[in-house]
């Protein structure tokens, strides 16, 4: 066989096909799966692993670095470390303690400042009492009225 | 290489499911042929060719236009998995365990035309015997119609050494025949 025969012999092969229900099934298979990667614009696995795996490690070591340095603040007693902490923390309870404080003085403010006037309307009718001509007559009859009862 | 494919790919990589099946449409009959001639059995050949699509398609991420068409890379898939799968079977495929060839002639013409059917069958039992590589350079240029750069970029050679491996392949396959008559 020569080789230009040959040639037409692989050539005939193209006449050779894939059966129509095989393809139609393989098909509606294959399109009807999942694609199971992404596309290469998107990060690789390896890469994002690697990412976690170092943020882990850089969490835990910043957690470790907040705790050694509050525990020595707290031991050598200059809370350092939990300053900011404790500082906001007392503000808000100063706040509160100096705005009770605030309303007590108030009170008391309103309270001295009634009690002077009740006092000067007080001595003022006292002192009405003292010089009205009604009331000393009146007081005489009363007085002789008690004598007439005590007899 | 089908028109407007590197459209279709990114539509595939995209995810629409209809460019890809565009791409299966066009490419089907070629790998088919190539995975069947290789293996010499129908039902293998659907299943290793079903395998490769399927491949094909979870992977198409992967895939990078460079130059070369989609068809060289389903290539290379289908070559891979019909090589997995001889590895994992074990099975040196022996020509006499096919089924009768009779895929080798089409309807139409398997009355007709006995000298045709025996002349294929020739070939192909003794296209069985040549090298993977020359068998593959042989359906790929020949029977697939491939050019040489595609070829060589599938099989991962330069266009020289397709060209030689082509030259080889023909005599030895001319060999081969004469030896069988």
């Amino acid at each position: 066989m020569s080789e230009e025969r040959i040639i037409k012999s692989l050539s005939a092969l193209k006449s050779v096909q894939p059966d129509g229900d095989f393809a139609m099934k393989s098909r509606a298979i294959i399109l009807s799966s999942a694609r199971g990667h992404t596309r290469p614009t998107m990060v690789p696995k390896a890469i994002i692993g690697r990412v976690l795996d170092m943020g882990l490690s850089l969490a835990l070591m910043s957690a470790l670095v907040i705790t050694v340095l509050s525990g020595i603040g707290l031991i050598s007693g200059r809370n350092a470390a939990v300053t900011p902490v404790l500082n906001s923390g007392l503000t808000n309870d100063a706040s509160a303690a100096i705005q009770d404080i605030n309303v007590h003085l108030n009170d008391v403010q309103y309270f001295n400042a009634e009690s002077a006037k009740t006092n000067t309307a007080l001595k003022a009718a006292a002192g009405k009492a003292a010089v009205s001509p009604t009331a000393g007559a009146n007081q005489q009859s009363i007085d002789s009225l008690l004598n007439q009862a005590a007899q | 290489m089908l028109e407007d494919e590197q459209n279709l790919v990114k539509k595939s990589k995209d995810g629409e499911v209809e460019a890809f099946g565009l791409l299966y449409d066009h490419y089907l009959p070629k790998i088919y042929r190539f995975v069947l001639i290789k293996v010499g059995r129908r039902e293998e050949a659907e299943d290793l060719t079903h395998q490769a699509f399927l491949k094909a398609w979870q992977n198409i991420a992967r895939y990078e236009f460079r130059g070369y068409s989609f068809g060289s890379w389903l290539y290379k898939i289908a070559r891979n998995t019909v090589y997995d799968y001889y590895r994992q079977a074990k099975t040196e495929l022996d020509i006499e365990d096919a089924d009768d060839l009779g895929w080798l002639v089409t309807e139409e013409d398997a009355a007709a035309d006995t000298e045709k059917k025996l002349n294929l069958q020739q070939t192909i039992e003794s296209l069985k015997k040549l090298k993977g590589i020359e068998e593959d350079v042989l359906i790929m240029r020949f029977v697939d119609d491939l050019p040489i750069k595609e070829v060589a970029r599938t099989l991962g050679k330069t266009e020289g050494a397709i060209k030689l491996i082509q030259n080889r392949a023909i005599k030895n396959l001319k060999k081969l025949i004469a030896k069988e008559l």
